[in-house]
């Protein structure tokens, strides 16, 4: 009789102390916030983005950073600008996290708007949000590449002759369009581990501490591969 | 506060009355002044507040940018802007920025129709006014004067002023 009122004794205080570690566990888990991860990182490969004129930026590039990574173009009066204060200021916290316990964090944006966005034209835009942000662009071609490889959509439109003209990801913009034309583009954020890999993204809406706060988790997840 | 349209219907009755009258100079003198009459107290119809009217300091060289503010109608009636423009741009549009389905985009507004005792707020990922070829690079605290046209033909102006909002 007593060693059965023992065993149930021993399986209740088993099954109670496995509830209250499983609620502990999930309740004191840091939840991501914004970040989706890819249940498999994909390698980045074949990258050929221009930064200044002539100098290329390829997937080496992408190797021991941590890399965030916006769509967008100069021209877009709201939502860029918006995103691009939000990921200087990402870059702020980043830097005043001890920086010798990870990789360092780069901010990547590529314009989809080769055409108006000129080199020089993206150093200057990029500097106004942060002087670390690095503006990059390549041909159309060279971008519909990269934005399809992070399922990036995005396409151009304009208005001719009173109708709506769509210009596809990875075409030229005729040389009759004038230069009032719009570009619609992802509004995520996607994230490239030290290894040159995408592992996630940032959905929409943004915010700087909440996004730090995420990557904070992911790169303490990765840790172990920090050499 | 004058109704513009009153006085407008009151000239009008005087210069028909005149006419009648066989006093044709005076009646004429006061219909040439009719369309300066209408502009000047077009200003006086009704208005909406305007609260909060910022400009996003742009960075440089770039072609447009957004102005942001709060509209509040407290009149009786509806209002309905037709166009705007901004001392120092080529052009003003009403602009609403979308997410849909992960992808931004934006939305020409051709007209905003503001119903009495409602209010707008135009603020950054959202309505805006995109203020197109700028004429030079604002800087902080610089006021740009924005114009509002209505579809009764009145209108209302307002400053905005240029800020580095920390969003």
């Amino acid at each position: 009789m007593n060693k059965w009122i023992v065993g149930i004794i021993v399986v209740v205080i088993t099954v109670g102390v496995g509830l209250a570690l499983g609620l502990y566990l999930f309740v004191a888990a840091p939840q991501l916030h914004s970040a989706q991860l890819l249940s498999m990182p994909k390698a980045l490969v074949d990258v050929k983005l221009e930064k200044n004129k002539g100098e290329v930026f390829t997937a080496e590039n992408f190797a021991n950073h941590w890399s965030l990574i916006f769509f967008g173009f100069t021209n877009c009066p709201d939502f860029c600008p918006l995103e691009l204060q939000k990921l200087g200021k990402v870059l702020q916290l980043a830097q005043q996290y001890n920086s010798q316990s990870h990789f360092p964090l780069q901010v990547i944006f590529i314009s989809l708007d080769p055409e108006r966005d000129t080199p020089d034209k993206m150093k200057a835009y990029t500097a106004f949000f942060h002087a670390q942000i690095q503006g990059l662009s390549s041909s159309n071609f060279e971008l519909a590449k990269v934005a399809h490889f992070f399922g990036s959509d995005y396409s151009r439109s304009a208005v001719k002759a009173g109708a709506v003209l769509n210009i596809p990801a990875g075409i030229d913009m005729p040389g009759d369009i004038e230069n009032d034309y719009k570009v619609d583009h992802s509004a995520r954020i996607y994230i490239v581990n030290p290894q040159s890999a995408y592992i996630g993204s940032f959905a929409p809406p943004h915010n700087a501490e909440q996004m730090w706060a995420d990557l904070q988790l992911i790169i303490n997840k990765y840790k172990p591969t920090v050499m | 506060m004058l109704d513009g349209k009153l006085l407008y219907k009151i000239c009008h009755g005087y210069c028909l009355l005149m006419a009648i009258q066989k006093n044709a100079s005076i009646a004429i003198k006061i219909l040439l002044l009719m369309p300066f009459l209408s502009f000047v107290f077009s200003a006086s119809a009704a208005q909406l507040i305007v609260e909060d009217a910022w400009v996003k300091l742009a960075p440089p060289g770039v072609t447009s940018h957004a102005a942001y503010l709060r509209l509040i109608n407290n009149n009786k009636q509806a209002l309905t802007i037709t166009h705007i423009s901004a001392a120092g741009y080529a052009q003003v549009l009403l602009h609403q920025t979308k997410i849909v389905k992960d992808k931004v985009q934006m939305d020409l507004v051709e007209t905003l129709e503001i119903p009495a005792g409602t209010s707008v707020e135009f603020s950054p990922g959202a309505t805006h006014l995109m203020l197109i070829k700028p004429q030079q690079q604002q800087q902080i605290n610089d006021q740009v004067s924005v114009t509002l046209m209505f579809n009764d033909g009145t209108r209302q102006q307002f400053m905005a002023s240029v800020q580095a909002n920390n969003e």
